[in-house]
């Protein structure tokens, strides 16, 4: 693996197009991350029509600059203005922006830039470390195994989501109905086309995950006009105090661990992986009320998690083909444009381009690195974008990206009704990135479920065998273990109000 | 959690478990009006219809418990996590003018061409989303918003058009 990696380091800087690439990708990964409204993920997929027409180890490096960029963008809106530009920001704003309060904004930024640099590079590590470990391992897997794997993807997604698990559950059953859609890949039967030869063809994934995740927040946006936020835009002192900088260094590599950890389980989300730090380092403090207040401590180790995250979900989505969270599950929809399938056979088919993806991911936490401690006293500026040049550019993008899939007005529709609907969900408390991890990991989980049967001829194939059982036990666990929690929740409201006290 | 917000969550299941049912029953009477799924033997595979049919099982089930959960208000008094904005009329006009405006978009788009349509799209949005922000707008600002859409229609043309080669209507 280290031969390819260096391999492909060669590569890509003999390759102009292909650093320039990369660039792009980061300058407009921190710039989206950084704006409030836009999330990682809406960047990725709004932008990723862009790579239809590059070539795959192309589209990786501009695509890996979007991605890492963007992750560590949301660190300046949450300190420079408080309100996270990423979900993974969230934990950041709870001392990133009363220490700009302070007057140690420039601090704050460059505290969170070096953190993330760090997580970043630690999060790769493990993934060049495990991924050929886990992908070796997946090789044996058969299709009871594969099977197995893909429903404790969804089960995971299930779990991890946000609000009820039921339905999360409900909206990665509809993402798999939809992966039903149009002509069955065996026996090329049409399946759900009520007649119309567009449906024939089955749904891209492309226009509803733009539709899902761009098009569907750009309508959350406009319901109404933001309030004008105050902008903290004197940075002081970039450089923090290096004695305070030095004690801080566990921190990130405790940050960085829980970042790739968590997200190398797929589905659970750099969300996840900040809380978990940050509460583990205030946990761990001589003076945890001083969290919140204001301290470095309190942003070094969310930050270096959330870009380790970047590493851990990537391992996943390469080896098994599926996605850690969100964002590669938008990789996945852009690795099959380029007719590539992500799993344990591109480590022994396509070990170069497993190889270009790496080095994609360590060019562009080093490019985000430079560009963030040159851009740090400009970025108050992208935070004052006029909110109308946005929405209006991003959905335009929407519109035209989806157009550019297949040249076809009907992504096009499919694209807006993902967006209608994505919006309409988020109105009634669903989530909706399991329709879209139910829409990519649907054809994996019916060909191996229909394999599984055509060579053993029995459903029993899928509890005999150890590793498929273990895993579906553990889903089965994690989709009935919120049902015991909700019960026991409500009897301790209903002793609760019986007893007088206050109600939740 | 308030009284009102409760009722907003029984509502949206509601309405949400009564939309899954009607679409598990449209996808039941597509899977059975299929002849081919019936007429040919597939050996051992067990056939296409399958999966798609113990989908539509789980999915009729989940529409029916959710509806069964807004009617009774089984779960009302577990705290459990309420959507952030209360359904509003005002609230969904913005969201429901650009759905409506995106399909004339679309529909519009091959018989105008790119350029007349998304110029027209970008012009309204940037005049409504910075009157949305701004109020009433003055002239120097319509104007402001008014070039800031023709400069999107710009960039989009020549990126898609140009670098990327889509060929566009």
């Amino acid at each position: 693996m280290i031969g390819e990696i260096l391999n492909a380091l060669a590569i890509v800087f003999s390759d102009p197009t292909a650093l320039g690439l990369s660039v792009v990708g980061v300058l407009a990964g921190i710039i989206l991350g950084a704006l409030p409204g836009v999330s990682s993920t809406m960047s990725l997929a709004v932008l990723l029509p862009l790579s239809f027409s590059m070539p795959p180890t192309h589209g990786m490096m501009f695509l890996m600059g979007i991605f890492s960029a963007s992750v560590y963008g949301g660190s300046i809106s949450a300190i420079l203005i408080n309100i996270p530009g990423t979900p993974g920001a969230i934990v950041t704003q709870m001392d990133g922006y009363p220490m700009a309060q302070k007057g140690r904004a420039g601090e704050a930024l460059t505290y969170a830039l070096l953190a993330s640099a760090f997580g970043g590079l630690l999060g790769w590590m493990l993934l060049v470390v495990f991924a050929p470990v886990v992908a070796s391992a997946a090789l044996h897997f058969q299709s009871p195994e594969y099977a197995a794997v893909t429903f404790f993807g969804l089960t995971m997604l299930a779990y991890a989501a946000p609000g009820s698990t039921f339905k999360a559950l409900t909206a990665g059953v509809i993402g798999l109905l939809l992966s039903t859609v149009g002509l069955d890949a065996v026996t090329d039967v049409s399946r759900f086309d009520f007649g119309s030869a567009n449906l024939q063809g089955g749904i891209s994934i492309i226009p509803v995950a733009v539709g899902i995740f761009g098009l569907a927040e750009v309508l959350r946006n406009i319901e109404t006009g933001t309030a004008r936020y105050e902008v903290i835009g004197r940075l002081n002192r970039l450089i923090p105090p290096w004695k305070e900088a030095r004690r801080l260094w566990p921190m990130g590599i405790r940050g960085a661990v829980v970042g790739a950890v968590v997200g190398a389980i797929p589905a659970a989300g750099s969300a996840i992986g900040v809380t978990v730090a940050y509460a583990q380092e205030k946990r761990m403090s001589k003076a945890p009320e001083r969290y919140g207040s204001g301290i470095p401590e309190g942003i070094v180790a969310p930050e270096s998690s959330n870009n380790a995250c970047v590493g851990g979900a990537l391992i996943p989505m390469m080896t098994l083909g599926i996605p850690g969270d969100s964002m590669t599950a938008v990789l996945i929809g852009a690795l099959l444009i380029h007719g590539l399938r992500p799993g344990p056979q591109l480590f022994t088919d396509r070990l170069d381009f497993v190889a270009s993806v790496h080095v994609a991911l360590l060019i562009a936490i080093v490019l985000t690195l430079i560009f963030g401690l040159i851009g740090i006293r400009y970025f108050a500026r992208i935070l004052r974008a006029p909110r109308n040049v946005l929405m209006t550019a991003v959905t335009v993008l929407c519109f035209i990206g989806s157009y550019a899939v297949g040249n076809s007005i009907f992504d096009v529709l499919v694209m807006i009704a993902s967006g209608a609907v994505g919006y309409a969900m988020h109105r009634v408390g669903m989530p909706v990135a399991p329709v879209v991890f139910g829409l990519i990991l649907g054809p994996l989980l019916e060909e191996n479920i229909r394999r599984a049967l055509i060579v053993n001829d029995t459903w029993s194939v899928f509890v005999t065998r150890p590793i498929s059982a273990t895993l579906l036990l553990v889903s089965i666990a994690a989709l009935v273990y919120p049902l015991y929690r909700d019960r026991r929740l409500r009897r301790e409201a209903i002793s609760r109000r019986r007893s007088g006290g206050p109600c939740p | 959690m308030a009284q009102g917000s409760r009722r907003s969550v029984a509502w949206g299941d509601l309405v949400t478990g009564l939309i899954l049912l009607g679409a598990t029953a449209a996808g039941a009477a597509s899977l059975l009006g299929n002849e081919t799924l019936h007429e040919f033997d597939f050996g051992a595979d067990p056939g296409p219809g399958l999966v798609p049919s113990l989908l539509l099982v789980l999915l009729g089930v989940c529409a029916a418990a959710l509806v069964l959960r807004a009617i009774f208000g089984l779960w009302r008094r577990i705290p459990v996590s309420v959507p952030e904005n209360a359904p509003g009329v005002r609230r969904i006009a913005y969201p429901t003018l650009l759905v409506a405006t995106l399909c004339l978009y679309a529909l519009g788009m091959p018989a105008v061409g790119f350029l007349p349509a998304t110029l027209a799209f970008t012009c309204l949005w940037s005049v409504l989303i910075g009157r949305q922000e701004a109020g009433v707008p003055t002239i120097g600002s319509a104007a402001v918003w008014i070039g800031e859409a023709l400069a999107i229609t710009a960039a989009v043309y020549v990126v898609f058009a140009w670098f990327i080669k889509v060929p566009l209507p």
